[in-house]
């Protein structure tokens, strides 16, 4: 059993997955635990390889041990550009997805998407339909109908294809946001730091002091 | 007088007269003795309606909403205090304990004293406990409610929590053991220690330990509070960046480190050939093996009205090659020229003569493209001329009108 989770989770870290809760759950269990993981790492530090673990400890995925090689560093940029591209369409979905939470709460790794829920409020605001067909465009997925749902439907999709999304149950309407946003927040984190812009409203807990 | 006027002369009244009103409220249970320095604070407080008169004594009493006010602005205070009388109760109640199990059976007078003072600092530590308990409570109920930042917020829950703990370690030097020890086998002791106190004790546990979850709960909002706030800041900043730059495109390529967001490895897809001499695979060989015969052997199916033509055995037949009219008159005219019968000849003279079914131009290509594939050998019998014009507005482009072969002197 051991070695099946062994390879299972090795073969999705080199395949370039995200492994996260909600789709690869055995694996992500089996990476927790810090023994698994310096036995994962061991493996892949001999193809210079590591894994890597989200600043919110919801995804694992695999770096390259050192770039130092400049190959190496090319490929690591070319992979980091495969995500600006479509940089601006994930923040505007982002973006949409808060302004439709009534907490404004972001979107993370394991929340829930109903997409008639979504759908019904895309319907009820201009605004939100305004943002959701420019998150279509950007993602290349306008397609030829105007209609709302069928551009909510091409996104998801999108999502769900690309593995930000997770689709669960039988009817299909249901998803699950994956690890890989957790990713794409460090992402944008790292960006911005080296844009120049220090991280301001970050309220770091000072020193405990005697309350009594 | 105004409300904003009623406001300020309240106030007023309870600042001008602070220290009255604090010894009153924690001293003398909210009564103000009616005595000459007492007057003007009476007078004042009476005045706004913060105080009224006792009916069966010469004494105010203090508004019960000022006594909240002064209770809920010194709770953290009078905390602090309580807590290091603890120490203080429980040692006053172990000497009492020993002082009662020194004089039982000796002085039965004594033994009553110490008995009495065993159950009021027994009252006593109950009261105390309960007081904590309370205050404890009130400090996570109430005084988070005015704290709006979120990172000070998880600072003092933070707090609440340790103290908890501290608590905790006083409701341990009350555990059953201790008990015991100080019951040893006298019934009296059991009833009022065992019985009530403890029962007491155990009461306040369970509070706290409501008190503690409730705060633990409190700590994991607060932190995913934060958590949500640090995202929304994220998206807020990269939002507003790409409304003022559009296509903004952020490159790595100038930075020195990068951390592991930026470090992804690249893709690589498994695949593997089968062992071909596995025994244990046999039956999944032989079915992988079958399933690709079948594959290459399906016969593209046959259009639904084009009637199956029968197959017909030519395998002793002889098949002539069909040649086409223009290459076979592009042959001709290079067999004219190998002949050597003829010192020059001219590809549009023989576009002519041999009646070409093709443009000029064609012709041209087709003559071409012979020459190219046997130049080597035209070349050394035949100097070859192009006959051709400049075709503007592109300098370099030529039309060629015609191509001349003439015979090379022996």
């Amino acid at each position: 059993m051991l070695d099946d989770r062994f390879e299972k989770t090795v073969t999705l870290l080199l395949e370039q997955k995200v492994i996260c809760e909600t789709i690869y759950p055995e694996c992500y269990r089996f990476i927790l635990k810090d023994s698994n993981r310096e036995e994962v790492n061991a493996y892949l530090h001999k193809i210079g390889r590591s894994t890597a673990r989200t600043n919110d400890s919801k995804g694992f995925y695999c770096i390259f041990s050192s770039l130092d090689d400049r190959k190496k560093r090319q490929l690591a940029q070319k992979q980091f550009e495969t995500i600006v591209v479509n940089l601006e369409g994930f923040v505007s979905w982002l973006r949409l997805i808060r302004n439709i939470d009534k907490d404004a709460r972001p979107l993370e790794a394991g929340t829930r998407l109903n997409e008639s829920e979504l759908l019904a409020a895309i319907e009820e605001s201009s605004t939100l339909s305004v943002q959701l067909e420019n998150i279509a465009h950007k993602f290349k997925k306008r397609g030829k109908s105007s209609e709302t749902k069928s551009k909510l439907n091409s996104v998801l999709q999108y999502l769900c294809d690309n593995q930000y999304l997770h689709s669960i149950g039988k009817s299909g309407s249901v998803y699950v946001a994956t690890g890989k946003w957790s990713v794409l927040y460090d992402q944008l984190d790292f960006i911005r730091s080296h844009e120049g812009y220090a991280n301001e409203k970050i309220v770091e807990i000072a020193p405990q002091q005697e309350l009594l | 007088m105004g409300r904003k006027e009623d406001s300020k002369s309240a106030i007023g009244a309870l600042h001008r007269h602070v220290d009255t009103l604090d010894e009153a409220c924690f001293e003398q249970r909210g009564v103000i003795d009616e005595s000459p320095e007492n007057s003007t604070a009476i007078l004042a407080l009476s005045k706004n309606r913060l105080a009224y008169p006792l009916e069966d004594a010469p004494a105010y009493q203090i508004h019960g909403k000022v006594r909240h006010l002064f209770d809920h602005v010194t709770n953290r205070h009078r905390y602090r205090r309580s807590h290091g009388r603890f120490s203080s109760i429980i040692e006053d109640l172990d000497s009492s304990i020993n002082s009662y199990r020194h004089a039982l059976g000796r002085n039965m007078t004594d033994c009553e004293h110490f008995l009495g003072e065993v159950q009021e600092n027994t009252m006593e530590l109950m009261d105390t406990i309960t007081d904590t308990v309370n205050m404890f409570h009130n400090i996570v109920n109430d005084e988070f409610s005015v704290v709006v930042d979120i990172g000070e917020r998880i600072l003092q829950t933070k707090r609440c929590l340790d103290e908890i703990k501290t608590i905790n370690n006083v409701f341990e030097s009350l555990g059953v053991n201790k008990m015991r020890e100080w019951i040893g086998s006298d019934l009296q002791l059991e009833k009022l220690l065992l019985k009530k106190l403890k029962k007491h004790v155990d009461s306040c546990m369970k509070d706290l330990a409501s008190s503690n979850h409730k705060l633990q709960e409190m700590l994991s909002k607060l932190i995913k509070d934060r958590q949500s706030q640090k995202l929304n800041g994220l998206i807020d900043f990269f939002h507003s960046k790409f409304s003022a730059t559009p296509g903004f495109n952020p490159s790595i390529e100038h930075v020195e480190y990068l951390p592991d967001c930026a470090a992804l490895s690249t893709n690589i897809d498994f695949s593997g050939y089968v062992n071909l001499d596995s025994a244990i695979d046999t039956d999944f060989l032989q079915d992988i093996s079958v399933d690709a015969i079948k594959k290459a052997e399906t016969p593209t199916s046959p259009e639904k009205d084009e009637p199956i033509k029968k197959a017909k055995d030519i395998r002793n037949e002889t098949i002539e090659e069909e040649i086409h009219p223009s290459i076979q008159n592009v042959e001709d005219f290079y067999e004219a020229i190998n002949s050597g019968l003829y010192p020059s000849l001219s590809a549009m003279d023989a576009y002519h003569m041999l009646e070409v079914d093709e443009t000029p131009e064609n012709w041209m290509i087709l003559i071409m493209s012979y020459y190219n594939a046997q130049d080597k050998v035209i070349n050394k019998k035949f100097n070859v001329i192009e006959t051709s014009t400049f075709i503007p507005p592109f300098d370099g482009t030529f039309y060629v009108s015609d191509i001349r072969f003439n015979k090379k002197p022996k």
